[in-house]
């Protein structure tokens, strides 16, 4: 009886060390549920951020828009004879 | 009493098994029922208290230029709704709601009355008003975030691209041709949530996302899109034309470049225009083409042997008549034509005698071998397939009349399929505007490549009528496209538009269009302006559709490096904004260049870029270019050799140059100061 004992003891030990890893290992399991939450709330704003941007970048960059402020700074698309070619 | 106690013990523990047997068995049979009858039922109920579905609505694909540039994209914006029977106060709320949104008070108060459990206030506001309202924090008012499809370019290619109804489905153009590419599949996410509704994410509940809509690639090249669309517009409202259209392609592979109509509308908010306005004339419309048809109908007589370039024909003196018929040519002075000076000078009498010389089934085959009364399937909405009435309906008069574009319909993209054929040595190809489709993932689902069918016509031929469509432009009827720098070879048209009750001609209403392709030897480019309609200026296609080309074939062959001769010798940097568009500096002081000391370089500095470019021409070196403004720096210094085929770097910057001396003196004047 006495010689089982320790053997016991040890195997309580071990079952409570494994049974504390697991309630550790659910818990971090749900902590990181909850930040892939946030990451991916995160990911979908800037994501919609850029789209938002890069619409922004093809409407500030449309050809019409172009054509009118270089109309005012007085740049006009080339006449004929006004394309120099240097030699050919 | 010890002895009673004694000698019960046994029944007592007998009745204590019992009790034990008894709430042991029931305690067995419940967990039986719970775990083996009902466990399933219970399970699902459990799983289904902590596991929701999250939908997630997939994203419209985007739909972009040849380049990558966004021509069509969704974006979320915010919209204000209310369930109505949850508002108190409602006086009181919709005072406040009227005076953060704009929106009328009696509107609001209107919806707030109703008794529903979901409504619109507005269903897009900008994000400041959406910010507003939430600020109030009245209870039953919330802001949905909704797709809402954006045009970035207006009405830059608006027919193509159609448009998407509020539903998220396209109700037009490539938006609804391509819908189900485009609209991608909603897809439920399985996830666990907490007590107060938060999501969780864990493993083995999977993280498949829905999936978004395909990004489509046009072969349109924005710039071509935006000159043809703004040459096309210029012309059509000063020849008050009442429609128009032009379509831009590269006759080598049959990739649209250009697809303008005229008049246009914003897709972004396409339900201010009425119907007409976004039907895309250029394809599901069909003409009589007039003299257009001409060069077809040459070369399949050509081909056939029927005539020659030189064969002579009595044109009558411009009018001729057969079987209750009378052709008329515009001049009454053309007497004996080549079959050359026929396609040149556009004669209808001409014309009509070589449809003449064609048995019926043989010019009947040859509209069909360019692919007159097939539809074109180059990828658009409502492609239309033309006119061609059957054999067996063919008058006797019908080879001669169609012969110059008349008792025929055909379509934009029809006659350009054939056009190209010209252009490109005698190889139909099919027209496409589908470029690639991209999936979520980016992997590439669909890639288009140029399909040719066959080749109609032998290169000799083809030789003979590029040559006749070029002297049209340089004497003929298309003089207003000439180009300096290149040679232009075209045809004009102008059909007469048939009363549809009546079936007869109306005598002042026409289609004015002409189709040319750049350069003559070795197309790029070709092009089909048509206008509907035109009340001024005049009504034929030289005056009024040949301009446009002319200023597109201009514009559109510097903006793709196409220089006379050939190849591009003047290598723009690439950063250099005002290059990309194909723009250039409108006052560069071109007349007062100083001529070149032979041998010995000038100095350039403070000159533009044009100036610069002038001066250097007179040597002969290889000069490239980086920068925009004034020279600031050149590789060969003033005073030194510049002798043949050295390289010159020249650099450029904005702001006015300043050479080292007025630099001192203004930086003194500036310290003074």
């Amino acid at each position: 009886m006495s010689k089982i004992k320790p053997y016991f003891i040890v195997l309580i030990i071990i079952l409570t060390i494994l049974g504390i890893f697991y309630v550790w290992t659910t818990m971090e399991s749900i902590k990181l549920g909850y930040d892939i939450t946030k990451l991916n709330d995160v990911k979908s704003k800037l994501e919609h951020k850029r789209k938002e941007l890069l619409i922004k970048k093809t409407a500030l960059s449309s050809p019409s828009r172009i054509y009118g402020i270089a109309g005012k700074m007085g740049f006009i698309y080339p006449e004929e004879g006004e394309i120099i070619m240097v030699h050919d | 009493m010890i002895r009673v106690w004694k000698t019960t013990l046994k029944l007592r523990m007998i009745f204590g098994f019992i009790l034990i047997l008894i709430f042991g068995g029931l305690l067995i049979s419940k967990a039986f029922d719970l775990q083996m009858i009902e466990g399933r039922r219970l399970r699902m109920l459990a799983r289904e208290q902590f596991r929701t579905n999250v939908y997630f609505t997939p994203e419209r694909g985007n739909i972009y230029s040849s380049n990558g540039s966004i021509l069509a994209a969704s974006v979320n914006v915010p919209g204000i709704a209310v369930d109505p029977l949850m508002v108190g106060h409602k006086l009181k709320n919709a005072e406040k709601l009227s005076k953060v949104t704009g929106i009328s008070y009696a509107k609001i108060i209107k919806i707030l009355n109703r008794r529903i459990q979901f409504a619109w206030i507005k269903r897009r506001v900008s994000g400041q008003t959406a910010k507003n309202v939430e600020k109030q924090g009245i209870a039953g008012v919330i802001i949905v975030k909704q797709p809402v499809r954006y045009y970035p370019n207006g009405t830059l290619l608006a027919h193509v691209l159609g448009f998407v109804g509020i539903d998220d489905n396209g109700l037009s153009g490539i938006e609804y041709k391509y819908n189900k590419f485009l609209k991608g599949n909603k897809r439920a996410l399985k996830v666990l949530h907490d007590g107060l509704g938060q999501y969780i994410f864990v493993r083995g509940f999977g993280l498949k996302k829905a999936t978004h809509g395909d990004n489509i690639y046009l072969t349109i090249n924005k710039q071509l899109q935006f000159i043809t669309q703004y040459y096309l517009d210029k012309e059509a409202k000063a020849a008050h034309s009442k429609g128009a259209f032009a379509i831009l392609m590269d006759p080598n592979t049959g990739a649209i470049l250009a697809m303008a109509d005229y008049p246009y509308f914003n897709p972004n908010r396409y339900w201010k225009y009425s119907a007409g306005y976004w039907r895309n004339r250029a394809v599901t419309d069909d003409f009589e083409p007039g003299s257009t048809m001409k060069p077809f109908v040459v070369a399949a007589a050509l081909s056939e042997g029927i005539v020659k370039p030189d064969t002579i024909i009595n044109c009558y003196h411009g009018t001729y008549s057969l079987d209750g018929i009378t052709v008329h040519d515009v001049e009454n002075w053309f007497g004996r034509f080549s079959v050359n000076q026929i396609v040149e000078y556009s004669s209808n009498v001409g014309e009509c005698q070589i449809g003449l010389k064609f048995k019926k089934s043989q010019l009947y085959k040859w509209f069909s071998l360019w692919g007159f009364g097939h539809t074109p399937h180059a990828g658009l909405l409502g492609e239309a397939k033309g006119i061609i009435k059957p054999l067996s309906e063919w008058s006797e008069v019908g080879p001669c009349e169609m012969a110059f574009g008349q008792g025929i319909s055909v379509t934009g993209l029809q006659e350009m399929a054939g056009l190209s054929a010209i252009a490109n040595g005698g190889r139909m190809i099919k027209p496409y505007i589908i470029k690639k489709i991209v999936n979520a993932y980016g992997k590439v689902i669909y890639k288009a490549k140029p399909k040719y069918l066959k080749r109609i016509i032998t290169s000799k031929v083809d030789k003979e009528v590029k040559y006749m469509m070029r002297l049209v432009v340089k004497d003929g009827t298309g003089q207003y496209s000439n180009l300096i720098d290149f040679k232009v070879s075209g045809k004009t048209g102008t059909g007469q538009i048939a009363d549809p009750k009546t079936g007869k001609y109306y005598k002042n209403r026409y289609t004015a269009s002409f189709m040319a392709f750049v350069p003559y030897r070795h197309p790029e480019l070709a092009m089909l302006v048509v206008q509907q309609e035109p009340s001024k200026i005049g009504y034929y296609g030289g005056a009024v559709s040949a301009p446009v080309v002319r200023s597109v074939f201009k514009n559109a062959l510097n903006i793709l490096n196409v220089y006379p001769g050939g190849n591009a010798y003047i290598k723009q940097s690439k950063t250099d904004a005002n290059f990309k568009a194909g723009l250039v500096a409108a006052t560069g002081g071109a007349d007062n260049t100083p001529a070149a000391v032979s041998g010995v370089m000038q100095d350039l500095k403070g000159d533009t870029i044009y100036k610069a470019l002038k001066v250097l021409k007179q040597y002969r070196l290889d000069v490239k270019v980086s920068g925009s403004g004034y020279l600031y720096y050149q590789s060969i210094k003033p005073g030194t050799d510049a002798g043949n085929g050295k390289v010159i770097v020249l650099k450029f910057r904005p702001g006015k140059y300043y050479s080292s001396a007025n630099l001192k003196s203004t930086k003194k004047a500036k310290s003074k100061k």
